[in-house]
C-alpha cells in the first residue's frame, strides 16, 4: 500500500515540527551569513529524536526501522534546506560493517564518506584511490566529499588496483598524508576535495562492501530531500500568485500561471509516489527513478518558482535562491538525470 | 464508486467469507478463453438490442453474471442488480482484476447514466430503464458535446421546444461514441435561452429509434471510428423522460462527472489504444530488435537509451501515482478531484510514447495498412493519441480544472 502507517505520519508531523521551529529559513540565512556550513544545533535534536539510529539495526543500539522512516525526516529537512550530515551517516550506515561504528552513527558521531572522483560521473570508483598491499596506506584523489569539516571519522573507497575488487577503509581525517581542500559552492554547504598521501587507513569488512545497496539506499534518502524541496518551493510559489496583484487582479488568476503551476503540481504528485514506493521497497531501479525524477521535478519547480516570482524570486533577500541552488547540488551529487537513466535502463535489462 | 455500492455494511470475517463466494462462483463461471484478457474498463459485452456478443464466451460469461445479479452487482435487488455494499463490491471487482476477467456487462448504462437514474430519477424512469440495462438489453450513448460547444459545454444550443406533454428537440450533436449502435442516448438540450446558459439546459433521456433522429460516423485523421455525430429534427420525446428537473439538466451532468470519476486511473488516456493493449508489443522489445546490443548488452543506440528509459520512467511515475491515489482511498481517505490530474498526464505521456514508437520504426512506422513490424499502422495509433489531449475535456480544461479545485487558485474574470 502506498500509504504510510499512521506511526509513520506522527513520525512526519514530530520531525516537521521539530525543524520547522528549530531551522527555519531565518536560522538557516543566518548560518549561511555567519559562514557556517552545517547546523551543529539541530544535528545535536535530529541525534536526540533518533534520525542517524533509524537504519542501524537494534542489536547494535539502533532503532531498525526503514527507508520510509528515513525518508520522512530527509524530507522536512528538505522544506527549510536544513544542513545536516544526515545523508552521509546514512552512507556510511551501509559501508561501515564494525559494530562499533554501528554504535557510533546511531549516537550521532558524524562520518564522511569519500566515494566519487570524477566531476561528471557520480557513481563510486576506486580508479585514482590505491591501498596499499597491505591494506594500511592508502593514496587517494576524491572529490566533492560532503561533510568532512563537520566529520571525526572518514571512510574512502579504494582498491588495491584496477583490477581488484572496491573495498571500504576507514582513515582518520585530522591525521597524517591526509589533505582537505574546502570547497565554496552554491548551496554553501560543507564538502571538500580530498587528498591522501600515505595515509594510514584501516580494511573494513571481510570482503567487498554491498556498494550497490548502500548506495541506492542514500539516493532514496536524497530523493526525499529532493521531494521536500518541490514540496517547499511549489507551496511559496503558489501562496504567491494568490496573494500577488498586477493589472489589478491576483496573478494566480491568469490561466498561463495556473497551467504552469498545474506542470508543478504534477510534477509534485509523482515525485510523492515515487519517492514513498521506492523507501518502501528500494532497488536499483526505484532508486533510480525516485532520485532522478526528483532531481528534475525539483529543478524543474524551483526555476519555474524564481519565474513566477519575477524580479524578488531573483534576489538573495527572498528564500527561493535556497531551494534552487539546493535542487541544483543534490541533482549532481549520486548521479545526474541522465546518469540515473542509464541506471534504470540497466537495471531493465538494456 | 460508478457502480453503486447500495448494500449495508458487513464485518471482516463476512467479507472474508464473502470474497471465497465470489472465488467460488468465478471459478465455476468464468470461461476459460476470458482470463487474462481484460485490458480497459471498456472492454467487453456492450448490451443493446444492435451490439452482439464479442464470441460465444462473453456470452456465457454474461448470463453467469445475470442470473446472479452481478452483471450490476453495486445497484439494489429491487432492481436487478446485486445489492452488494462498497467493500463487498471492492471485492469482487479484486477477483475479477486478479484473474484479468473482463467485466460481465460493460458500457455507459452501467458507468454512467444507471448510477445518475438512481440518484436523481422519478421511480418511473427507474423502473422502466435500470432493469433494462442490468439485463444488457439497451446500450446506451451520451449527447453531450456540440459543433459550436465543446470546451464550452454549456453554450450548446440543441434545442427542446415543450408542445403539449412533449419536448420537440432540433439540433446536432458531435463525438456521440457508437451513436450508431445505441438504443438510446442521453442528452442536454436548451430549454430556456433567456437565463444564464447554464440554468437553461435539461437532461433527457431520448430513444433513438424516434423519426428525425439520424447520426453518421467520423472518420478521423487516423481513419475510421466509433464517433459519430447524431441529428435531430423534430424529434418528439415525452416529458415524462426529463431526469431531475426542467432547466436543471447541468447540475445533473455535473453529479454524473462524479460517477465518472470513481472509474479513474483505470480510463487513463480514454479513447485512444494504449501501446499496452498491442499484445507483445513493447517500444523497448521494437528497438531492441531493430538496433540491438553493444558488447555490454547496452541498447547500441544511447541517445535512444536515454530517451527509452524517460519514457519508460514516466509511465512508471504515472503509475505509482495512480496506485498511491487508489491505495489512499482504499486506507479511508477522501476521493479528491484528482481524476483530471491524470487524464492530463496520462494522455499527454500516451502521445509521447507513440510518438517515440513511430520515429524508432522510420520509414516502417508510415504504413497507412497493415505494416512489415508487427503492430499494424503504427503511424495511425499515434495519429489517434493525438485526440487523447482533446477528446474527454482537453488538456487545457484539466489544467483550469486541477488549477481552480486542486490547487485553489483564484478564478479567472468572468468570460461571456
Amino acid at each position: 500500500m502506498l500509504v504510510l502507517t499512521e506511526e509513520q505520519q506522527q513520525l512526519r508531523d514530530t520531525v516537521q515540527q521539530l525543524v520547522a521551529s528549530e531551522a527555519p529559513l531565518s536560522r538557516r540565512r543566518a548560518l549561511r551569513d555567519a559562514g557556517e556550513t552545517w547546523d551543529a544545533g539541530l544535528w545535536d535534536q535530529l541525534v536526540e529524536l533518533g534520525a542517524p539510529a533509524i537504519l542501524v539495526a537494534e542489536e547494535h543500539g539502533g532503532l531498525g526501522l526503514g527507508l520510509v522512516e528515513l525518508c520522512l525526516v530527509m524530507e522536512a529537512l528538505g522544506r527549510h534546506d536544513a544542513p545536516t550530515p544526515l545523508l552521509s551517516s546514512v552512507l556510511a550506515q551501509g559501508l561501515h560493517p564494525d559494530p562499533e561504528a554501528q554504535a557510533a552513527i546511531a549516537e550521532g558521531t558524524v562520518f564522511a564518506v569519500a566515494w566519487r572522483e570524477h566531476p561528471r560521473r557520480a557513481a563510486w570508483s576506486a580508479n585514482h584511490s590505491f591501498a596499499s598491499h597491505d591494506h594500511d596506506r592508502l593514496h587517494a584523489e576524491k572529490q566533492g566529499v560532503l561533510d568532512l569539516g563537520a566529520a571525526s571519522r572518514l571512510v574512502v573507497l579504494a582498491s588495491r588496483g584496477t583490477r581488484s575488487p572496491t573495498r571500504a577503509y576507514e582513515v582518520d581525517p585530522a591525521g597524517g598524508g591526509v589533505t582537505v581542500k574546502v570547497l565554496s559552492r552554491i548551496d554553501q554547504r560543507d564538502a571538500a576535495d580530498l587528498v591522501l598521501e600515505e595515509a594510514p587507513a584501516r580494511l573494513l569488512g571481510e570482503g567487498p562492501p554491498d556498494l550497490d545497496t548502500a548506495f541506492d539506499t542514500a539516493r532514496v534518502a536524497l530523493a526525499a530531500e529532493l521531494l521536500g524541496i518541490c514540496e517547499a518551493a511549489f507551496e511559496l510559489t503558489r501562496s504567491f500568485v494568490c496573494e500577488r496583484e498586477q493589472f489589478g487582479r491576483k496573478i494566480g488568476s491568469f490561466q498561463v500561471i495556473q497551467h504552469r503551476l498545474v506542470d508543478c503540481f504534477a510534477r509534485l504528485q509523482q515525485a510523492r509516489a515515487v519517492v514513498l514506493a521506492a523507501a518502501q521497497a528500494p532497488g536499483p531501479a526505484s532508486a533510480a527513478l525516485a532520485l532522478c525524477w526528483t532531481s528534475e521535478a525539483a529543478l524543474h519547480i524551483c526555476q519555474e518558482a524564481v519565474q513566477l516570482h519575477g524580479g524578488i524570486g531573483m534576489t538573495d533577500e527572498h528564500d527561493l535562491g535556497f531551494f534552487l541552488k539546493r535542487a541544483r547540488v543534490a541533482s549532481v551529487l549520486l548521479g545526474s538525470p541522465s546518469e540515473l537513466r542509464g541506471r534504470w535502463a540497466a537495471a531493465q535489462g538494456y | 464508486m460508478s457502480a453503486g455500492g447500495t448494500g449495508s455494511p458487513r464485518g471482516e470475517g463476512a467479507l472474508a467469507a464473502f470474497r471465497q463466494e465470489v472465488v467460488a462462483w468465478i471459478e465455476a463461471h468464468a470461461p476459460e478463453a476470458l482470463y487474462g484478457t481484460a485490458t480497459t474498463p471498456f472492454q467487453g459485452y456492450w448490451g443493446g438490442r444492435r451490439s452482439g456478443f464479442p464470441s460465444p464466451a462473453y456470452q456465457s460469461w454474461f448470463e453467469a453474471a445475470l442470473a446472479r445479479g452481478w452483471t450490476a452487482p453495486g445497484w439494489p435487488k429491487e432492481y436487478g442488480g446485486g445489492g452488494l455494499s462498497r467493500e463487498e463490491l471492492r471485492v469482487f471487482t479484486e477477483e475479477l482484476q486478479a484473474r484479468r476477467l473482463p467485466l460481465p456487462l460493460v458500457g455507459l448504462g452501467i458507468t454512467m447514466i444507471g448510477p445518475i437514474l438512481l440518484s436523481e430519477a422519478s421511480e418511473e424512469l427507474k423502473q422502466r430503464h435500470i432493469p433494462a440495462i442490468v439485463r444488457g438489453e439497451v446500450r446506451w450513448c451520451q449527447g453531450y458535446s456540440e459543433p459550436g460547444a465543446g470546451s464550452d459545454l454549456a453554450s450548446l444550443t440543441t434545442r427542446a421546444v415543450r408542445d403539449g406533454d412533449h419536448f420537440v428537440i432540433s439540433g446536432q450533436k458531435i463525438w456521440t461514441s457508437h451513436a450508431d449502435e445505441s438504443d438510446w442516448i442521453f442528452c442536454l438540450v436548451r430549454t430556456n435561452t433567456a437565463v444564464k446558459k447554464q440554468v437553461g439546459i435539461t437532461f433527457l433521456l431520448v430513444d433513438m429509434q424516434s423519426p428525425g433522429i439520424t447520426t453518421r460516423p467520423i472518420t478521423l485523421i487516423s481513419g475510421a471510428s466509433p464517433f459519430c455525430e447524431v441529428f435531430f429534427e423534430a424529434v418528439r420525446v415525452p416529458v415524462g423522460h426529463v431526469v431531475g428537473e426542467v432547466d436543471d439538466g447541468w447540475r445533473v451532468a455535473k453529479a454524473l462527472l462524479q460517477h465518472e470519476r470513481g472509474t479513474v486511473g483505470e480510463s487513463i488516456a480514454a479513447g485512444g489504444a494504449r501501446l499496452e493493449d498491442l499484445e507483445g508489443y513493447t517500444v523497448r522489445g521494437h528497438a531492441l530488435d531493430i538496433i540491438g546490443r553493444d558488447a555490454e548488452g547496452r541498447l547500441a543506440d544511447p541517445l535512444l537509451r536515454d530517451r527509452l528509459a524517460r519514457t519508460e520512467m514516466e509511465q512508471e511515475a504515472m503509475r505509482l501515482m495512480v496506485r498511491r491515489y487508489n491505495d489512499t482511498l482504499k486506507a479511508g481517505g477522501p476521493p479528491g478531484p484528482e481524476a483530471s490530474l491524470f487524464k492530463l498526464v496520462g494522455s499527454e505521456l500516451n502521445q509521447r510514447r507513440w510518438s517515440l514508437a513511430t520515429e524508432l520504426a522510420g520509414l516502417d512506422g508510415l504504413h497507412w495498412t497493415e505494416g512489415p513490424i508487427g503492430v499494424g499502422a503504427l503511424a495511425r495509433q499515434w495519429l489517434r493519441s493525438r485526440g487523447n489531449t482533446i477528446e474527454g475535456g482537453t488538456s487545457e480544461i484539466q489544467r483550469n480544472i486541477v488549477a481552480q479545485h486542486v490547487l485553489g487558485l483564484p478564478r479567472p474574470p468572468k468570460v461571456r
